[in-house]
């Protein structure tokens, strides 16, 4: 959405999020990035994210951003929603691996 | 993750510019898909077009065929350019159907101003309405909005910006659903939408929205009278097109009723191809309550279109010392290309309700169509068709044969033939900008690689794309319009 090298680290912010599986949580996790950019203007380059559960899944997020000054930050495409569209989380031999269409 | 070729190779073609996929080539069709191309274009569509359409034409309650227009290109669920129609007792109503963006549309102004007026101040009109209509990621319009008059835009749509001082009465005349769908429901939408779209009204937005001053050239008015009933009257007159939707508030409608419905489904026993196309019945609680949110969403599109009007014609105003009503700028007509509405349409001789998905496809209503305004009613339904940056857009009128054919729609652009990122590779955005100066249209954008993603060379040839509607008599060709100034989010 913008190059995090010309915006500066001025944001904190913790979030907290629930759902009952554990795709819906990426999806709604993404959502809430995407969510932040338009209602505060903030854009999280740096996030320690940790995810506890077994369904119920939970993630805990502490954030490090900054505020989109259109003087500065280098605008790239904006990035409307998480799409289901080829959306897929799998969990392989050395992690997990997601598939995701952002639509801009 | 590519599609594969073998759908492309099922399409058989069944008449000119029309190809039709049988329900036997897919398992769960229930009706075929029906492809709208020249022989070109049909080559030119992803593989995915081919995979998306028949995926559409195997939800419940599809009417006919599920339909993809001449500029067709891959989607996320349905393809863009894609329409279907879904019985409204006995079908579904899904967002993938719709888009994120719901109700982009397309406005056309009109001015009388000729180019030879324009030309010296150009650069500071395009500059002037840059600094006036805000754009790009993070951008805040410039209306100042309570929840509660939000929630009257969500109801009101274009009419309340008219009883705010933002248009002229006679505008609302001159759009579809005079700027205001019914069945609105503020109650049904989040509050995450809310806060997310309240401070956007006014923005023109990313991507491939824009703020256009165009020039209608010698020769491009290519039927005079139904071109001057819509106020385009001489070579060298001016207009301003407009490509914009519901901003945060519409995407946010739509992921918070697409992870709804992905949910919802089981419930109602409905499997889809592509979880994009999550669904629910129309008459469902979850697809009323979607339904009233995305109307909210339309109206707020429509209220955003309008409130740049305004911003226009101040522009316009200040620049050229005179009143706007004085300098002509008229509302020619918005349309949406991003909906799903409830229209009345004949099937197997009878008159049924139908939810009318339009996903990157225009309603193109022909001659004497009750919903088409006074103004235009002997005329048909304007259709404003949206080209690239570098080559201009075009407008026609709809036609009976469309209504019988198409559910009275049509296509919406030129599509795209090469991803964003294949086209930033080819050119870079200053560049362009440049290049593009040197050939007279002036650019000013919030992002640089937004304006190399949008470059002419990364749309379909959008004459190619008339030349079928005009062909398959889905849209008859007004004017074309030559881009001179161009602002980008």
């Amino acid at each position: 959405m913008v190059d995090p090298a010309t915006l500066s680290i001025t944001v904190e912010r913790a979030v907290s999020i629930e759902a009952p599986k554990l795709d819906l949580l990426l999806y709604d996790w993404l959502s809430e990035l995407i969510y932040l950019k338009d209602r505060d203007r903030h854009i999280f380059p740096v996030a320690q994210v940790s995810i506890a559960g077994e369904g119920p899944f939970r993630l805990e997020a502490s954030l490090q951003g900054g505020v989109i000054d259109p003087e500065r930050t280098a605008l790239g495409a904006d990035a409307k929603a998480v799409t289901f569209h080829q959306f897929a989380l799998e969990q392989t031999a050395d992690g997990w691996r997601a598939r995701l269409v952002i639509d801009i | 993750m590519r599609a594969s070729h073998e759908l492309r190779e099922k399409a058989r073609p069944v008449g000119d510019c029309i190809w039709e996929i049988a329900p036997s080539e897919k398992a769960g069709m229930r009706v075929p898909a029906r492809i709208y191309a020249s022989e070109s274009l049909f080559a030119q569509m992803d593989d995915g077009v081919f995979e998306q359409v028949t995926n559409v034409a195997c939800l419940p309650g599809i009417v006919r065929a599920a339909l993809c227009m001449p500029d067709g290109h891959w989607g996320y669920g349905f393809p863009i350019g894609g329409v279907a129609a879904f019985l409204a007792d006995d079908g579904i109503i899904s967002p993938g159907g719709i888009g994120f963006d719901i109700n982009c549309g397309m406005r056309l102004i009109r001015t009388a101003l000729s180019e030879n007026e324009v030309r010296p101040r150009l650069t500071e009109l395009v500059d002037a309405l840059f600094g006036a209509v805000p754009s790009g990621v993070g951008a805040k319009g410039f209306v100042r909005l309570t929840e509660e008059a939000f929630r009257q835009i969500m109801v009101h749509g274009a009419g309340w910006c008219v009883a705010h001082g933002y248009g002229w009465p006679e505008d609302l005349e001159r759009m579809e659903g005079e700027g205001c769908l019914p069945g609105a429901d503020p109650a049904h939408v989040s509050a995450r939408a809310v806060s997310r779209g309240m401070e956007q009204l006014g923005t023109l937005g990313s991507g491939n929205h824009y703020l256009e001053i165009q020039v209608v050239r010698e020769g491009a008015i290519h039927d005079a009278s139904t071109a001057r009933a819509m106020g385009v009257e001489a070579a060298g007159q001016v207009f301003v097109m407009l490509h914009c939707g519901s901003r945060g508030f519409g995407h946010q409608i739509g992921t918070d009723y697409l992870r709804a419905f992905d949910q919802a489904m089981p419930r109602y026993g409905i499997t889809v191809n592509d979880r994009e196309l999550a669904c629910a019945p129309f008459r469902s609680p979850e697809g009323q309550a979607y339904f009233a949110a995305m109307v909210a969403a339309a109206n707020s599109a429509f209220a955003n279109r309008q409130v740049i009007t305004h911003r226009v014609r101040e522009v316009f105003s200040r620049v050229f010392g005179r009143d706007a009503r004085a300098l002509g700028l008229d509302v020619v007509y918005d349309v949406c290309h991003n909906t799903a509405k409830l229209e009345r349409h004949h099937v197997d001789g009878r008159e049924v309700e139908l939810v009318v998905h339009r996903k990157g496809a225009t309603r193109a209503f022909g001659p004497g169509a009750p919903d088409v305004p006074p103004a235009y009613r002997t005329i048909g339904q304007p259709v404003i068709i949206g080209g690239s940056m570098e080559t201009g857009s075009a407008l026609l009128v709809g036609t009976a044969h469309a209504m019988q054919e198409t559910w009275g729609s049509t296509a919406h652009g030129a599509g795209r033939t090469m991803s964003r990122a294949q086209a930033k590779k080819r050119v870079r955005g200053d560049t362009l900008i440049r290049d593009m100066a040197a050939r007279g249209i002036v650019v000013r954008a919030a992002s640089k690689a937004g304006v190399a993603e949008e470059a002419g060379f990364a749309y379909k040839d959008l004459s190619a794309v008339v030349d079928v509607l005009q062909r398959l008599d889905l849209s008859r060709r007004v004017a074309t319009f030559t881009p001179i100034g161009n602002i980008k989010g």
